[in-house]
């Protein structure tokens, strides 16, 4: 079987017996969503970094004693969120404020092509962090709310609520920049 | 209004589109280094864990045989004193290594006073252990049976011979008080000169058994009836089971009537 079609936990299992190419196809799969579930939720970037390599770090010496339990997202995702909970999260206030004055009135950035990202960059980094982290699980993965709870340790109708309050907060956050969906759309067709 | 379901769609999409961050090329490169030198790794605790399953898969395989006795024989291949250690530890309680010790004490004793061949025939007793495991026979002594024991001697019957060497070089070791010597001495005394009193060995009775029978023989075809009688009542006086063949008993009776 080709290695670009394998699930992931055949891929960890063939890594686990020696096989060097799976993790090399495992990681190019999933390293970047790793990677922003890590970097959006620590803003100082040489920690990410580092909490990022040493989820790797842990997920590669753990593959011999991988099994079938769960999904490998499940799995790795759940190393990711031990590492960002025990190194940063008790360090990080929750509810930063932040001056949104000068970022609103700049201009220059309205029309920017990258201003979107940022707006929503912003929004986010105003979410409380256990909101924050199931938002970015839902948007980077396809766990299911059912696998959130599992990751982020929390019951089910905790995780609903959570992205429910998630989504509303960034939606209120964005129409102050002017952005709704039907802003959206038109912006996208004028530029367009 | 808006559409709630559009408003997902329209985060959804303005999610996608900010997320551009990637993990840095040296970064990545590291992680794949490590990966790559960590397989062997993977593959050595996996191996570990596999000889572990094997191991205890061996354990348990070994405790049902020796808890049902699979196949009833029991003795072979295991030793009965690591399966049985209550038997062991009544074979090895403080007075058998005693009796042991008299027992080695007597057989010393016994070859201090023989001669040289004497003294090989120790030396053959000690690698044949019957001898000193158990009380010796008076037939034992012989040459032809020492012969034997040295032709045909079993890995059972060499490992008891040291297990009791060591035993009573124990026994011998820790008797230090002269009254117990007086009393081992005085013992074996009595068991040489009970030996020296003892008819010959079994192989020697049928030997000279035999020879008279020839005796008889050969003095009836001599046509010396009284000698051969003489010698037929000798010999049924010495060795009464002794098979007299029909011919040399009937011959003799003829005889004895005539002579009557």
């Amino acid at each position: 079987m080709d290695h670009l079609t394998k699930a992931d936990e055949l891929l960890m299992f063939d890594y686990a017996k020696g096989d060097a190419v799976s993790f090399e196809v495992l990681y190019l799969r999933h390293k970047d969503a790793l990677y922003r579930y890590v970097v959006r939720q620590v803003s100082d970037l040489d920690l990410a970094h580092d909490l990022y390599q040493e989820c790797w770090s842990r997920i590669i010496k753990a593959a011999a004693s991988y099994t079938h339990g769960s999904k490998w997202t499940t799995w790795a995702y759940r190393i990711a969120h031990n590492l960002v909970v025990d190194h940063y999260r008790g360090l990080k206030p929750v509810d930063a404020e932040v001056d949104t004055e000068s970022f609103l009135h700049s201009p220059d950035r309205i029309h920017d092509q990258g201003v979107l990202s940022e707006q929503i960059k912003y929004c986010m980094a105003r979410l409380p962090a256990v909101q924050l982290e199931t938002f970015i699980l839902t948007q980077e993965t396809d766990l299911t709310l059912k696998m959130i709870s599992e990751v982020v340790d929390a019951s089910h109708e905790a995780v609903k609520t959570r992205l429910r309050y998630a989504r509303k907060a960034l939606q209120d956050c964005l129409v102050k920049f002017g952005l709704g969906p039907m802003k959206a759309s038109t912006d996208s067709g004028t530029r367009g | 209004m808006i559409n709630k379901d559009s408003e997902d769609e329209f985060l959804d999409k303005l999610y996608a589109r900010s997320a551009n961050e990637k993990p840095p090329a040296d970064l990545d490169k590291k992680i794949l280094e490590e990966a790559k030198n960590n397989r062997h790794f993977n593959l050595f605790s996996m191996t570990i864990k596999f000889q572990r399953i094997l191991s205890v898969a061996a354990v348990m395989v070994l405790s049902v045989y020796i808890f049902f006795d699979v196949g009833g024989n029991r003795s072979t291949g295991i030793d009965e004193a690591l399966l049985y250690p209550q038997k062991s530890k009544l074979r090895s309680s403080p007075a058998v290594p005693h009796a042991e010790s008299i027992r080695i004490n007597d057989a010393v004793d016994d070859i201090s006073e023989s001669n040289a061949n004497d003294q090989n025939l120790w030396k053959s007793d000690i690698a044949s252990p019957k001898s000193l495991s158990s009380p010796i026979p008076p037939f034992q002594k012989s040459d032809t049976d020492v012969e034997y024991g040295l032709n045909k001697p079993s890995v059972r019957n060499i490992a008891e011979g040291i297990e009791t060497k060591n035993e009573s070089n124990d026994a011998l070791s820790t008797d230090k008080e002269t009254t117990l010597k007086d009393v081992v001495k005085s013992i074996n005394q009595k068991q040489v000169a009970k030996r020296r009193m003892a008819p010959s060995s079994e192989p020697e009775m049928l030997t000279q058994a035999e020879d008279m029978l020839n005796e008889i023989e050969r003095l009836l075809a001599n046509e010396e009836p009284e000698e051969a009688n003489k010698l037929y009542r000798k010999l049924k006086l010495l060795f009464p089971a002794y098979p007299i063949p029909n011919f040399v008993a009937d011959s003799i009776e003829d005889d004895k009537n005539i002579l009557d």
